[in-house]
């Protein structure tokens, strides 16, 4: 384009020739239910209109506007064109024609109009063109029957050049609206499938999913909820597809939240789900908060308490960890674990720095660690502590420490629990340990005892501790609770201090007694407290008491009951020979028990008794003794403690009637044929040694005659007779009768037990109707007669025979008499030392039982090894005591004694001791030794030789040197003056004589110079002074003394000589 | 009668005249002691019974001589003693460590004191008598360990209550010992041990001395 056209075209007069031709249209809308679009029918003011509109293009631009009536149209619009049938004929067009312009606006846009179409410069025919010429505007603008109604359709020509002229020939204008008919149905929300309903979701991204059906199309789903606060709409989406899952995803922040879809379609129905869902958001792990220990805390304890609090946003808290040093310690045991309140969990440290923190977890899985936080941990400081957190009075108190400084001095502080302070210094060792030892006493305060421990000198370093001092309790425990006299109690102690004395004291009704025991090493004792025989019943208090801590100690109680001994016999009436049971109770424990059987109506003694019998350990005895043949009568037992008299008990029993039997052969048997005697054997002892008798005479008298003779006395009764025969005979036709002799004549007795029998037999009869006192039964004598009256000569064959006589009476029974006495024991003194020229007592004893207490007296010998006890005394070898001394009853004690000489023989002696009861003797013999005596005296005290001038002789004077023992001895003799060996005879006031002027010899008028010279060392004199063997006669060596007084220079002075002379005796 | 009356009368004047105006009576048990097999720097001992008619308290001295001179010593080193108080005088040897093997003799003599004080005479004599007695002691070098032992004793005992157990030993070597004593208790049939005890004798025993020995025992039996 040039200059001269831009120029051109300002200038041109732009006319504008502006059609506005609002056309209405009257639309029939044709709805097609399968809400496809069809083509409307169109309308409008010019629609086949036969006059065409017509107009000249002036100055100016002409507009027309349309206005379409679309009253009460509510279908959907699906297309619109704006469609011309028109011609434009320009009949002036110098050069440049004008210009057509087609368009279009709405109400109030008129000035800015949208373009459909502009011509140019030609005319222009549409006429022509099959279904009017149309512009499709339904893209261009949004259409509603709004627009529609306010659409103006645009006609402007711009007239180029003044002589222009055009003009337009408007057939149709008009705008061709297509709708469908309105689609009232809702869509239908079948589900929301996801989140679900009261569901997790741990993301913040959360994808909403719907499902919806419609019968039409899809517009849009918006997703409803109340994640701002109020239940809203959110996000739309248009991606809607039919019975399709609809998505819409929004971030949502972590909660709780209602939520729904709602799915629009195209014609503005819409729906929601039938209920909200329920979704929680969580991505928000467990809030740890740790309490305790502070970070960098610093402890002394091993064992520590982690304190923490955990909370959580959504979700309740399953676990939590204690994570030290990156090692889980411990973990929590209940879940959920309570939320908002203080937690521990716990761990046992050794020393250093350790890190620490709390992991915990949520349900949903979340975790969370809480802040690490430090610790240190120190074990290692000192400490001091006991060994033992408690002890008891009186133990040893080990009071140990650790990790103090070496070698350091270490001051230990025991605060009692009185206050009293202890103190106790100490060193440690070459490790920091510090051991000691304290000693409690038995008294030593209960409870809590506080320990400190200080570095002396370095107080920085120091501990504290405690231990606990139980109360030591002291016990005495008694083996019964109820006791009787004599019984022993054992008492046990316990707990009292060692090696203490515990005073026991023993009180009871009126009275109290004391004693002490000593505890052992333990405080343990043993007791042992014997009840008198005789002594307060009834209840007893025992105190027992530590005599050096009065609180060591304890009570308890017993019962004394009384003891009664008793006696009895296993029943009160016994016969011959029967063994009655004796049994005794409650006599002193072992006692020994004096028994007496007593015949009350003889007033005797069972032989044998009383004897002395043992009670066991309870007091208890048993015994049996057999009556025997004791006649009948009354009888007692007498049972008496022979410690406690006391205790003692009778019982009375009887002996009844009974009789005693004996058997005999005969003593002397006779026959008549052959005429003579003949033995006749005791029947038990059958020899089949047949005595026979051949009857060869017919109707003759054939007998056996047999003796007994017996010695019953006066007062026997004579109870039966029974004779036994054993015999038999060849044949039975013999007749047998017994006889017996009444003293006149052989008188037959009734005896059928005894008859002809051709088989040996033992056959019996008792003949106690004819022999019937004790004097008839003394002298017996029976004759067994056989006669026969037919042929032949019969056998009658007597093999044994006897009588047994039954009896009772007196002489069916033994009164008791006199008994011996009867010795227990001799014993003569065992080692007897006389005494040198004198008696010495010796004593023989013995202990006797005297049952009848009836002893007359009681002797002794005592007599050398050699000799006997029946011989005359002899002061060498033998002595007599015929009169001993006795005291007691029945148990007596006999006392011998002898005054033995000093010359009784050194040896072996026997004492032969005897009792009598005047009837009775009873002897026993015992041993002792009389020791060997070596024993010498001098016959004077000094040797006086009287006042002797220098040089004088003195007379012999006789010094005996006596044996008086029983031993011989050999002499020797020294002197000296004053001292031993100082060749002195005698120290005088101005000289001393020398030893050789004293001599002596052995025989008389001996002169001095023939004298044995006496020295200062012992000579001996060889003579042996034998053993003495009469106490009358002295055996005794004689020597003649004498003494010269020899001239001295000087003179032996004025006063008087003395020294000494010494006999020493030796064995030979 | 009139011979008994006589020698009471004869035997009164004798009893007189030896209590008024004779020396001091003395007399022993023993003659002789004879000590065997003693070790050297051992140790033996024997007694003798000593006896007088002094009646007021007379000292008797101890004199030694011989071989054994400064071996032996005496138990009571003093002896103080009269009439009716026999007195028991332990004699002790003790040969030295370098004692030569041999027999050694010698005396012990057991003097009496005077029973004036130089008298009334213008010159006299003082008696006094002694007994002496032989020891002889064989030393050797070789040691002896023997002992008898007798006077085994149980006394009898309540139930729970210990048993004492006597018995006398004599140590007859010449070593001092401390025997071992076994005390086995059986049943009555004697089929089944019931009870065993071992103990050592304290105290040591002295080479010829004798001591009773007492022991309590701890026991569970039954009673029988």
């Amino acid at each position: 384009m040039n200059k001269k056209n831009v120029y051109y075209g300002i200038l041109v007069l732009i006319i504008i020739v502006i059609f506005a031709l609002l056309v209405k249209f009257v639309l029939a809308a044709v709805h097609h239910a399968e809400a496809t679009t069809n083509t409307l029918l169109s309308a409008d003011v010019y629609t086949n209109n036969s006059v065409p509109y017509s107009f000249s293009i002036g100055t100016s631009a002409n507009r027309y506007a349309g206005d379409f009536d679309v009253t009460g149209r509510s279908e959907t619009i699906t297309d619109v064109e704006i469609c011309f049938d028109l011609d434009l004929v320009f009949t002036s067009c110098g050069g440049t024609c004008d210009d057509l312009f087609l368009g279009y606006s709405f109400d109030g846009g008129e000035g800015s109009p949208v373009t459909l179409e502009t011509l140019s410069g030609a005319s222009t025919n549409y006429t022509d063109v099959p279904g009017h010429k149309c512009h499709n505007v339904f893209g261009v603008t949004s259409w509603t029957w709004t627009t529609v109604t306010q659409t103006n359709i645009h006609l402007r020509v711009a007239k180029q050049q003044g002589g222009d002229t055009a003009t337009i020939n408007v057939d149709y204008l008009y705008m061709k609206v297509s709708y469908t008919a309105a689609d009232t149905t809702d869509p239908v929300v079948t589900t929301l499938n996801y989140p679900g309903d009261n569901t997790y979701v741990l993301t913040n991204i959360v994808d909403f999913n719907a499902t919806a059906t419609d019968n039409s199309g899809f517009g849009t789903c918006t997703l409803f909820g109340n994640f701002s606060g109020s239940f809203i709409a959110n996000e739309t989406t248009t991606s809607v597809v039919n019975n399709t899952e609809t998505n819409v995803t929004i971030n949502v922040a972590d909660g709780q939240y209602l939520w729904n879809m709602q799915c629009n379609d195209s014609s503005g129905n819409w729906d929601f789900y039938d209920s909200n869902y329920t979704v929680k958001i969580d991505t928000t792990p467990p809030t740890i908060w740790l309490e305790n220990p502070e970070n960098n805390n610093y402890t002394t304890e091993a064992m520590i308490i982690f304190y923490f609090n955990v909370t959580d946003f959504m979700t309740n808290i399953t676990s939590c960890e204690l994570i030290v040093d990156d090692t889980e310690q411990d973990s929590t045991i209940i879940n959920p674990v309570p939320e908002g309140q203080t937690r521990n969990l716990s761990t046992t440290l050794g020393s250093g720095n350790h890190t620490w923190y709390i992991n915990c977890t949520d349900g949903n899985g979340w975790s969370n660690m809480s802040l690490s936080r430090n610790l240190t941990v120190n074990l290692t400081f000192p400490a001091v502590s006991t060994l033992v957190p408690s002890y008891e009075q009186g133990e040893q108190v080990t009071i140990q420490g650790e990790n103090w400084n070496n070698n350091a001095d270490i001051m230990i502080n025991i605060t009692l629990i009185n206050t009293t302070v202890v103190t106790i210094n100490t060193v440690s060792d070459g490790s920091g340990n510090i051991l000691v030892l304290y000693n409690m006493s038995y008294n030593h305060p209960i409870g809590q005892q506080n320990l400190s421990a200080v570095e002396i000198g370095n107080p920085a370093d120091n501990a504290s501790g405690y231990f606990t001092v139980t109360k030591r309790i002291a016990r005495i425990t008694l083996d019964d609770t109820a006791y009787y006299e004599g019984n022993s109690i054992f008492i046990f102690g316990t707990d009292f201090s060692p090696n203490t004395t515990v005073v026991l004291n023993f009180s009871y009704s009126g009275g109290s007694e004391q004693y002490t025991a000593n505890a052992t090493t333990t405080g343990y004792f043993n007791f042992t407290y014997n009840i008198s025989y005789s002594t307060t019943l009834g209840l007893w208090n025992i105190t027992a008491y530590d005599t050096y801590y009065a609180n060591l100690n304890d009570t308890d109680s017993f019962t004394v009951n009384d003891r009664v001994a008793t006696v009895k016999t296993d029943k009160t009436d016994y016969v011959y020979y029967e063994n009655i049971t004796i049994t005794g109770s409650g006599y002193s424990i072992n006692a020994s028990v004096q028994l007496l059987i007593y015949d009350e109506d003889a007033g005797k003694i069972a032989p044998g008794y009383p004897i002395i019998i043992d009670a066991d350990p309870l007091g208890n005895f048993s015994t049996t003794w057999n009556v025997s043949d004791t006649c009948s009568g009354n009888f007692s037992i007498e049972a008496a403690d022979l410690t406690y008299a006391e205790l003692n008990s009778t019982t009375y029993f009887n002996i009844t009637d009974s009789s005693l039997s004996h058997e005999d052969a005969p003593d002397s048997a006779y026959k008549n044929n052959p005429a003579g005697p003949f033995a006749v054997g005791f029947i038990n002892a059958s020899d089949d040694n047949y005595s026979s008798i051949v009857l060869t005479a017919k109707s003759t008298e054939y007998y056996y005659e047999l003796n007994w003779t017996n010695s019953f006395t006066a007062g026997t009764t004579i109870e039966a007779v029974k004779l036994t025969l054993e015999h038999y005979e060849s044949a039975d036709s013999p007749s047998i009768d017994v006889r017996w002799f009444n003293g006149t004549g052989y008188e037959a007795v009734r005896c059928t037990g005894v008859f002809t029998i051709t088989t040996e037999a033992n056959q019996t009869c008792d003949l106690l109707e004819v022999i019937s006192t004790y004097d008839l039964a003394n002298d017996i004598s029976l004759r067994f007669y056989t006669t026969y009256g037919t042929g032949g000569t019969p056998t009658m064959y007597l093999d044994q025979a006897l009588l047994n006589i039954t009896y009772s009476g007196a002489a069916g029974c033994t009164d008791w008499g006199n008994t011996a006495p009867t010795i227990t024991t001799v014993i003569l003194d065992s080692l007897i030392t006389l005494t040198p020229g004198s008696t010495k007592k010796v004593y023989c004893n013995a202990t006797i039982t005297d049952s009848d207490n009836d002893m007359t007296g009681a002797n002794a010998t005592i007599y050398y090894y050699l000799n006997e006890s029946i011989q005359a005394d002899d002061n060498n070898v033998h002595y007599t005591n015929s009169t001993c001394s006795y005291t007691g009853s029945t148990i007596k004690d006999v006392n011998c004694a002898f005054d033995v000489y000093y010359l009784a023989n050194n040896g072996t002696w026997n004492c032969n001791l005897t009792v009598t009861d005047g009837v009775y003797n009873s002897s026993d013999v015992d041993s002792g030794i009389i020791d060997a005596l070596y024993a010498i005296n001098i016959s004077l005290q000094e040797i006086s030789y009287g006042n002797l001038y220098q040089p004088e002789y003195s007379v012999d004077k006789t010094a005996d040197a006596i044996n008086l023992g029983n031993m011989p001895l050999n002499i020797t003799v020294r002197g000296f003056g004053i001292l031993e060996n100082d060749n002195n005879a005698m120290i005088c006031p101005a000289n001393n004589i020398s030893v050789d002027n004293e001599r002596y010899a052995f025989a008389a008028s001996t002169p001095f110079a023939s004298k044995a010279v006496l020295t200062s060392t012992d000579v001996n004199t060889g003579n042996t002074v034998p053993k003495p063997t009469n106490i009358a006669v002295t055996e005794s060596t004689t020597t003649y003394w004498q003494l010269y007084a020899p001239p001295t220079t000087p003179s032996l002075g004025i006063g008087k000589c003395n020294g000494s002379i010494v006999f020493t005796a030796a064995a030979p | 009668m009139k011979k008994a009356l006589l020698l009471i009368a004869t035997t009164i004047i004798l009893f007189n005249m030896i209590s008024l105006v004779s020396a001091a009576a003395i007399g022993v048990n023993k003659g002789e002691m004879n000590f065997l097999n003693v070790l050297r720097g051992g140790y033996a001992e024997d007694s003798v019974i000593i006896s007088t008619d002094v009646t007021h308290n007379m000292t008797v001295d101890y004199r030694i001589t011989g071989d054994i001179e400064g071996w032996v010593r005496f138990e009571p080193e003093e002896l103080i003693m009269k009439n009716g108080n026999h007195a028991e005088l332990t004699v002790i040897i003790e040969p030295p460590v370098d004692t030569s093997n041999g027999v050694y003799e010698g005396t012990i003599e057991l003097l009496t004191s005077p029973l004036t004080n130089f008298g009334t005479a213008q010159m006299g004599s003082s008696i006094l008598t002694a007994f002496s007695i032989k020891v002889s002691s064989e030393v050797t070098g070789r040691q002896v360990s023997s002992c008898r032992a007798a006077g085994f004793d149980i006394k009898d005992a309540e139930i729970s209550y210990p048993l004492e157990f006597y018995s006398t030993i004599v140590n007859t070597g010449n070593v001092r010992i401390s025997p071992d004593y076994v005390i086995t208790i059986w049943d009555q049939e004697q089929k089944e041990v019931l009870f065993e005890y071992e103990f050592r004798t304290e105290e040591e025993l002295l080479p010829t001395t004798t001591k009773t020995l007492y022991e309590q025992i701890d026991v569970d039996l039954d009673i029988g």
